[in-house]
C-alpha cells in the first residue's frame, strides 16, 4: 500500500458526535489528497457507516457547510487544481464545483458487509468492545488486504482489542477530541506490534490534519480520561453528597481555577451516560473500581447530559439556556431550580486585582498568561476564603492526578498530560507548571 | 495660473463612516446597514449645508451594485436620495475605482455645457454583502474579465498590484521600498486615527511598522504584498455638490465654504492590454500632465494631494507617476516623511484607501470632499496648507480609468 493511499476510507459510526467530525476532515483531506494527486475528484470513496443514516441529511448540510469553510480557505489551490476547467471562472464556481465533486464521494450505509476494499478505517462506536470487535471483525474477514484501523476508543485499551479482533499489527488508538473538526490534539496508542508503515502513516495523516498528537501508552483511559475520570470521582468526594453544592464546586473549578467549564458543566458537555460507561470500562481493564456515585444518582434520575444533534447543549446537571447555565437539578425537589446568588469571579477580584477570566486570558500570549498565573495562584493560595481553599485543595489533588499517571506509565512524562489537558481540555495551563 | 472658461465650486461634502472589518461596531453576523440608509444619510449630510438644497443635475457614481446588491438603475435613486432632483436629468457613471472621479468630472462637463447650475454628485459601494473571497470576483470586473479572470489569482486584483511589486523590487532597492510600504501603511493609520469616521479609526496596534513589514505569504495571499498593504472591504456614500456663481447663488452657498475646481482631466488606458512597464502607471502619468497642463500648475505648488492608494504600491507608484519623486524614489520619498502630516507634500490626511476605506464607487467623491474639508478648515485631521491649491487622483482598474483635479482655497 502507498504510503499517502486514502481511496477508500471507512467511518463506523459515522454519524455519532465523534464520528460525524472525523468524517468531516477525512472528507476534506481525502478531497484534498486526491485533487493534488490525480487533478480531479471521483475516484475515492469515503464509506459512512452507521446503523441508523436517518441522520444523514442533517450530516450533508454540516458537510456542506464544512467544505465551503475549507474551500474558502483554500481557495488559491483549489484555483491551480481546476485550472483546466475552462468553465469554472469565479471563485465560487471552483467553491460549488468542489463541494459537489468531494460530497459524490460519500457512500452512506448501515450494511457494513458492504465495505469490500478500503484502505483505512476509523471507528467511533460507543465505547462497547463486542460492537467493536465485531464490526473490526467483518471488515478484516471482507477486505482483502487486511485494511488499516484507527480506533477512536477513549477507554479500552488497544492491545484487548488488537487481540480480541485478530488485529495485531494493524490497529492504533487514535484518540480525536470533541469536535474532531476544531480540536488540535488527538491522543495517539501506538502498540509494539504496530506496524512500521501505519506508524508512518499515521505520523503523515496526523500532519495532514494539521493535529497535534501525544502519545500515550496502552493503559485503559489513557491520558485524557485518565485525568478527567479521576477528577470526577475527586469533585464527587468533595461534594460529600451535599448536592446543593454542585453549582458552587463547578464555578469554583470554572471561575477560581481559570478553566473554561466548571467540572460539572463538562461532564454534562461530555454526557453522564458516557462519562459513567468510561467510568464502568475502565474499572474493568485497570482492575480497580472507578465509580462516581453522583453521576449514578443523576443517571438513576434520568439526567444524562451530553448534546442534541444540532450541538446545543442538553440538560444534566444544569439546565441550559442557548448553551449558557440557567439553573441546576435538584435532587431534593426533583426539579431545575435557580442557581444560588454566588458570584466566585467577585471573589477572584478580590483575591487578584488584576483577575482574567478564562475567556480573557486565552487570547493572551504564552509570556502573558505566565505572568498572570504566578500572580494570581500566589494571592489565591494566601486566602483564607473557604472556597478559595477548595480551589487549591483541588488543584493540588489534580496535580497529584497527573503525576500519578507518570508513576503508573499511562503518561510518558507530565509535559504530556500538560498538553493533553491544554488543547484536550482548553485549559489554559498545565497541573506541571511552577504557579503553586 | 490657467482656470476653467466658468468658475466651478466644489461645496456641501459629506462622507458617512466606511464600514467593514476593523470598525468595533462591523459585525458581518448581524445585519448591516442597508444601502438605502448610507443614501440617505449622505443626501441628508449635503443637503443640510445649504440654504435651498434644489439642483440641476444629479450624478450617482457606483461600481459594482449589480452584483454587490443586486441593484441596477441606479440613477432612480439620485430623486429617492434629494427629493428636488425628481424629474430632473441624472446619470450613474462607472469606471469601476474610479467611479467617482469620473462622477465629478461629468458634473463638470454638464456645468461647463450650460446643460446645468448647480449638480448633486455621490458614490456609493456595498460590499460587506458577501465575503471576500466571492467579492474578489466582483472586483475583477475592473480588469479585462473575459481575457484574464480564469487565469488570475483567486484574491485578482490584490495580485495584479502584487505582481507590479515584485517587477518594482526586482528592479529598485527591495528592502527600501518594503520598509517605504509599511511607512505608507503607518501614515494612513496615523491619519486615520485622527478621523473617526475612517474604517481605521479605532486600529490601535502598538508597531504599525513592524505590521506593515510582515513578510508577505504566498501560500496564504501573494507573492508580494501582505495584507496591510491592501485596502479593506468597505460599504459607505460620500457626496459633494459642483456648481458655478449662479448655482451658488440660487443655493445660497457663501463661497467660504467652498473650493474652486481650477481645472481637472481624464485619461482612459485600453483595459485589454498589460501596462508597458509594470512598475510604473503611464496613464496616471498621463492624466497627471494634463491637469498640470491645463491649470498651468505643477506638483510643487501643491500642498495637499489625494491619491488613490488602494494598495500601499500603487500609492507609491502614483507619487512617482504624478512627478512628486522620480521613478524608483517613491520609498524613499515617503521614508523621508514628505507625504506625512508635516512633510512637504501631505497625502491622504484622512487615511486614503487604506485608512478611510475604499468603498470603491464612493472613493473619488470622498477625495474631493476630504479636499474641500481641508481648504474650508473642516477636517477632522486639519491642517495648515502651505499654498492654497490641493490635488487629488482618481484611478479605476489597473492603471486604466483615470482622472485628476486641482482644487484651489477660496
Amino acid at each position: 500500500m502507498l504510503k499517502n493511499d486514502f481511496s477508500q476510507v471507512t467511518i463506523l459510526g459515522a454519524f455519532g458526535k465523534m464520528g460525524s467530525g472525523i468524517s468531516l476532515i477525512m472528507l476534506a483531506l481525502m478531497a484534498e489528497q486526491e485533487l493534488a494527486s490525480t487533478g480531479k475528484l471521483g475516484n475515492y470513496r469515503l464509506n459512512l457507516v452507521d446503523a441508523n443514516t436517518d441522520s444523514y441529511p442533517e450530516f450533508l448540510t454540516k458537510t456542506r457547510k464544512y467544505l465551503r469553510d475549507q474551500a474558502e480557505k483554500n481557495i488559491g489551490a483549489l484555483r491551480k487544481y481546476y485550472a483546466t476547467r475552462q468553465d469554472l471562472i469565479e471563485n465560487h464556481q471552483i467553491i460549488d464545483e468542489f463541494i459537489a465533486n468531494a460530497i459524490a464521494c460519500i457512500r452512506p450505509t448501515a450494511d457494513i458487509s458492504s465495505i469490500k476494499n478500503t484502505k483505512l478505517v476509523f471507528e467511533a462506536v460507543s465505547e462497547n468492545i463486542e460492537l467493536k470487535i465485531k464490526l473490526f471483525s467483518t471488515i478484516k474477514n471482507n477486505c482483502e488486504p487486511c485494511p488499516l484501523f484507527f480506533t477512536n476508543t477513549s477507554s479500552i485499551p488497544i492491545s484487548t482489542l488488537a487481540q480480541k479482533a485478530d488485529l495485531e499489527g494493524k490497529i492504533i488508538g487514535y484518540h480525536f477530541y470533541n469536535p474532531p473538526q476544531k480540536q488540535k490534539l488527538v491522543e495517539l496508542v501506538v502498540l509494539p506490534s504496530t506496524n512500521k508503515e501505519h506508524q508512518e502513516l499515521t505520523s503523515n495523516l496526523t500532519k495532514l490534519l494539521k493535529k497535534t498528537a501525544i502519545a500515550s501508552n496502552d493503559v485503559a483511559g489513557f491520558i485524557g480520561n485518565g485525568h478527567f475520570m479521576r477528577e470526577i470521582i475527586q469533585a464527587d468526594e468533595m461534594i460529600a453528597q451535599s448536592y446543593e453544592s454542585i453549582p458552587i464546586l463547578d464555578s469554583i473549578t470554572r471561575d477560581l481555577l481559570i478553566r473554561p467549564m466548571g467540572i460539572f458543566q463538562l461532564i454534562d458537555f461530555v454526557g453522564l451516560d458516557v462519562c459513567q460507561s468510561i467510568l464502568r470500562v475502565m474499572s474493568l481493564y485497570l482492575n480497580k473500581t472507578l465509580t462516581s456515585p453522583l453521576i449514578d444518582q443523576f443517571m438513576t434520575s434520568g439526567i444524562k447530559g451530553g448534546q442534541n444533534p444540532d450541538g446545543s447543549q442538553k440538560d444534566g446537571f444544569f439546565k441550559y439556556e442557548k448553551h449558557k447555565i440557567a439553573g441546576y437539578y435538584s435532587i431534593s425537589q426533583k426539579k431545575y431550580v435557580q442557581l444560588p446568588p454566588l458570584d466566585l469571579k467577585k471573589i477572584g477580584q478580590s483575591i487578584c486585582d488584576s483577575y482574567r477570566s478564562w475567556k480573557d486570558i486565552s487570547l493572551e500570549s504564552s509570556e502573558a498568561k505566565d505572568a498572570y498565573f504566578k500572580l494570581y495562584f500566589q494571592a489565591l493560595f494566601k486566602t483564607t476564603d473557604p472556597n478559595a481553599q477548595k480551589a487549591c485543595a483541588y488543584l493540588i489533588a489534580s496535580r497529584k492526578i497527573a503525576e500519578n499517571l507518570v508513576g503508573d506509565k499511562v503518561a510518558n512524562n507530565l509535559e504530556d498530560v500538560n498538553q493533553v489537558l491544554m488543547l484536550g481540555f482548553q485549559h489554559a495551563y498545565g497541573p506541571k507548571n511552577n504557579y503553586y | 495660473m490657467k482656470s476653467l472658461q466658468k468658475k466651478i465650486y466644489a461645496t456641501a461634502g459629506f462622507n458617512t463612516v466606511y464600514m467593514g472589518p476593523g470598525r468595533p461596531e462591523f459585525n458581518p453576523t448581524k445585519p448591516m446597514r442597508s444601502f438605502e440608509e448610507y443614501l440617505k444619510e449622505t443626501a441628508a449630510g449635503t443637503c443640510s449645508q445649504i440654504k435651498n438644497p434644489e439642483f440641476d443635475e444629479g450624478i450617482i457614481s457606483n461600481f459594482m451594485a449589480g452584483r454587490f446588491i443586486k441593484q441596477g438603475n441606479l440613477p432612480g435613486f439620485l430623486p429617492f436620495m434629494v427629493p428636488s432632483l425628481q424629474y430632473k436629468p441624472c446619470t450613474r457613471v462607472e469606471g469601476a475605482c474610479g467611479s467617482g472621479g469620473m462622477a465629478i468630472a461629468t458634473g463638470i462637463k454638464s456645468i461647463l455645457a450650460g446643460c446645468a447650475h448647480s449638480v448633486f454628485i455621490t458614490g456609493f459601494e456595498i460590499q460587506n454583502t458577501v465575503k471576500a473571497v466571492y467579492g474578489a470576483d466582483f472586483l475583477a470586473g475592473a480588469a479585462y474579465f473575459n481575457g484574464e479572470r480564469k487565469n488570475g489569482h483567486a484574491h485578482f486584483f490584490p495580485n495584479i498590484f502584487s505582481k507590479r511589486a515584485g517587477v518594482y523590487f526586482a528592479k529598485y532597492d527591495a528592502e527600501k521600498t518594503r520598509q517605504g510600504l509599511a511607512k505608507w501603511y503607518c501614515n494612513a493609520i496615523e491619519n486615520a486615527r485622527k478621523t473617526p469616521k475612517a474604517q481605521e479609526h479605532f486600529n490601535d496596534a502598538k508597531d504599525l511598522i513592524a505590521l506593515g513589514s510582515t513578510p508577505p505569504n504566498p501560500q496564504q495571499f501573494l507573492e508580494f504584498l501582505n495584507y496591510f498593504d491592501c485596502s479593506k472591504i468597505s460599504d459607505g456614500a460620500s457626496s459633494i455638490v459642483l456648481a458655478d456663481e449662479e448655482g451658488l447663488n440660487k443655493m445660497g452657498v457663501e463661497k467660504s465654504n467652498c473650493v474652486e475646481v481650477l481645472g481637472f482631466a481624464m485619461a482612459e488606458g485600453n483595459i485589454t492590454t498589460e501596462p508597458p512597464e509594470p512598475d510604473f502607471m503611464d496613464t496616471t502619468e498621463y492624466v497627471a500632465k494634463l491637469v498640470y497642463k491645463s491649470t498651468g500648475t505643477t506638483i510643487q505648488d501643491i500642498a495637499i494631494l489625494e491619491l488613490h492608494d488602494c494598495f500601499t504600491i500603487s500609492g507609491l507608484l502614483a507619487l512617482e507617476a504624478i512627478g512628486a519623486t522620480p521613478k524608483g524614489q517613491g520609498a524613499a520619498f515617503v521614508l523621508d516623511g514628505q507625504t506625512k502630516i508635516n512633510g512637504t507634500l501631505p497625502t491622504n490626511l484622512s487615511g486614503g484607501l487604506i485608512g478611510y476605506g475604499h468603498p470603491t464607487g464612493a472613493t473619488g467623491v470622498r477625495q474631493m470632499v476630504d479636499l474641500l474639508h481641508q481648504f474650508t478648515g473642516k477636517a477632522s485631521n486639519q491642517i495648515k496648507p502651505k499654498s492654497e491649491l490641493g490635488m487629488m487622483v482618481s484611478m479605476g482598474g489597473n492603471d486604466k480609468s483615470l482622472s485628476s483635479f486641482i482644487v484651489k482655497k477660496i
